[in-house]
């Protein structure tokens, strides 16, 4: 089934870590919660669109990888990882391939992650 | 208001650069294949005086290959934490964050959310071999409008220093050909490159910086060959990018990228010099609004391109629901 943006812990990280000012700042994402989950990572503030150079599209994608995680950990939302001895790395890794990606939405960001870590509201 | 005035001045901006007809093409397209980092992208292609326009395939394919593991030497910081206690936030609290709303949160909660991140973590280096193809086919062979036909492969070392900038290099080879193939020619040398990021942590506003160094074997090059009698020699060529985006504090406005590429052939025959193949260069800019609406120019040349051009974008993205 294919998977849902809505209010979750999953969805809701994702929305305040790539909105808020103080973490990612990617204020063209929507402000309605509702119609962010579509938002096309290529139109974000991070993706390079006048250079097509894979180097810099690889360092804009490792930045934001590394920083929404270090963030999402931060943030306390994170119950258990549904594999244990899964790492910070393990999620940038996955996270990486996914923010190189322009096509991709901020609703296949929260379901990468929803896949990897158990987040409170879930059992 | 404020919008109408920032389109008005990037009208007058543009305008001197455009030939006589003042008028903007619109770039449009269609996805015909979009999976991961590969995509082909029917679109259509103008110039701007709008004299010359074609329909073109774009086309980006990537492959990346890890080779062993990104040597970490900061092992336990990175193992998530996790709260022994409930959650910090709540999902409404998440929301309110997201929206820039941080009143009704505790001093604890603040505490949490502006928490100095430890950016030691993201010190590491990792190589990598990665296989590319990208460039813009006109379905009019004689209207290549923008860019040339790449192959690429090459391996890298990179270093990751605390989220604060980034250098590596590597060699590559590539294969480049204009649109109608009817010159090519396989490069191969050693390239280098960093990025510099004006705020730690930050992804919104870098510096790009890349040096490559090649030999060049120009056998399929007929446009060189026939300048030079046939000479198959090969030659070196210098390639420098330089790219910059920052943020400037127009609220409608989200970013500004500036782009530049130079290729150069140092000592050059006189032929080629005289034929103006020895440097070559691309300037790009791009203004992007908040809203989606983007104005792209650009102005120059790349080897093997037709012809020099200046082009002009005006286009919107959006995301559809």
């Amino acid at each position: 089934m294919a998977y849902k943006w809505q209010k979750n812990y999953a969805c809701t990280t994702v929305f305040a870590v790539f909105r808020s000012k103080s973490m990612l700042d990617q204020q063209t994402v929507p402000s309605a919660f509702d119609q962010a989950g579509n938002t096309k990572l290529g139109t974000l503030t991070y993706f390079p669109r006048t250079n097509t150079d894979a180097t810099l599209l690889d360092n804009q994608a490792t930045m934001m990888a590394n920083m929404f995680v270090n963030h999402m950990a931060n943030l306390g939302v994170i119950n258990e990882m549904e594999e244990e001895g899964t790492t910070k790395h393990d999620v940038k890794q996955k996270l990486k391939d996914i923010f190189k990606d322009g096509s991709k939405t901020l609703k296949d960001v929260a379901e990468t992650i929803d896949k990897m870590i158990k987040f409170f509201d879930e059992e | 208001m404020k919008l109408a005035v920032i389109a008005y001045l990037l009208v007058c901006f543009f305008l001197p650069v455009q030939a006589s007809t003042p008028s903007f093409e619109e770039t449009f397209g269609l996805d015909l294949f979009d999976k991961g980092k590969n995509k082909v992208r029917l679109g259509m292609f103008s110039n701007e005086s709008g004299d010359t326009s074609s329909w073109s395939i774009d086309f980006k394919l990537n492959k990346d290959i890890g080779i062993g593991q990104p040597s970490y030497p900061n092992k336990d910081k990175d193992q998530f934490i996790l709260p022994t206690t409930g959650p910090v936030f709540t999902m409404d609290e998440l929301l309110a964050i997201g929206q820039n709303d941080y009143s009704d949160l505790s001093d604890i909660q603040k505490e949490r959310l502006f928490a100095a991140i430890d950016h030691s973590v993201d010190d590491y280096s990792v190589f990598h071999i990665n296989l590319s193809a990208e460039g813009l086919l006109a379905l009019d062979k004689e209207k290549n409008l923008k860019d040339f036909t790449q192959f690429r492969a090459q391996g890298t070392y990179k270093k990751w220093r605390d989220n604060q900038y980034t250098y590596g290099g590597g060699i590559f080879a590539t294969y480049e050909t204009d649109q109608s193939n009817d010159n090519a020619q396989i490069a191969y040398g050693v390239s280098v490159n960093a990025q510099f990021y004006f705020h730690q942590g930050k992804a919104n506003e870098y510096v790009f910086l890349k040096l490559d160094y090649a030999q060049v074997d120009p056998t399929d090059n007929t446009q060189r060959l026939a300048i030079l009698n046939g000479d198959k020699s090969t030659f070196h060529r210098w390639e420098m990018d330089a790219t910059v985006q920052f943020q400037i504090s127009v609220q409608e406005i989200d970013k500004v990228e500036l782009s530049y590429r130079y290729f150069y052939e140092p000592g050059a025959p006189t032929e080629v010099a005289a034929a103006g193949m020895n440097n070559f260069a691309l300037f790009t800019a791009g203004i992007f609004f908040q809203k989606g609406w983007f104005i792209a120019f650009s102005d120059g040349e790349l080897p093997f391109s037709v012809q020099k051009e200046q082009i002009v974008e005006l286009g919107w993205s959006h995301s559809f629901n």
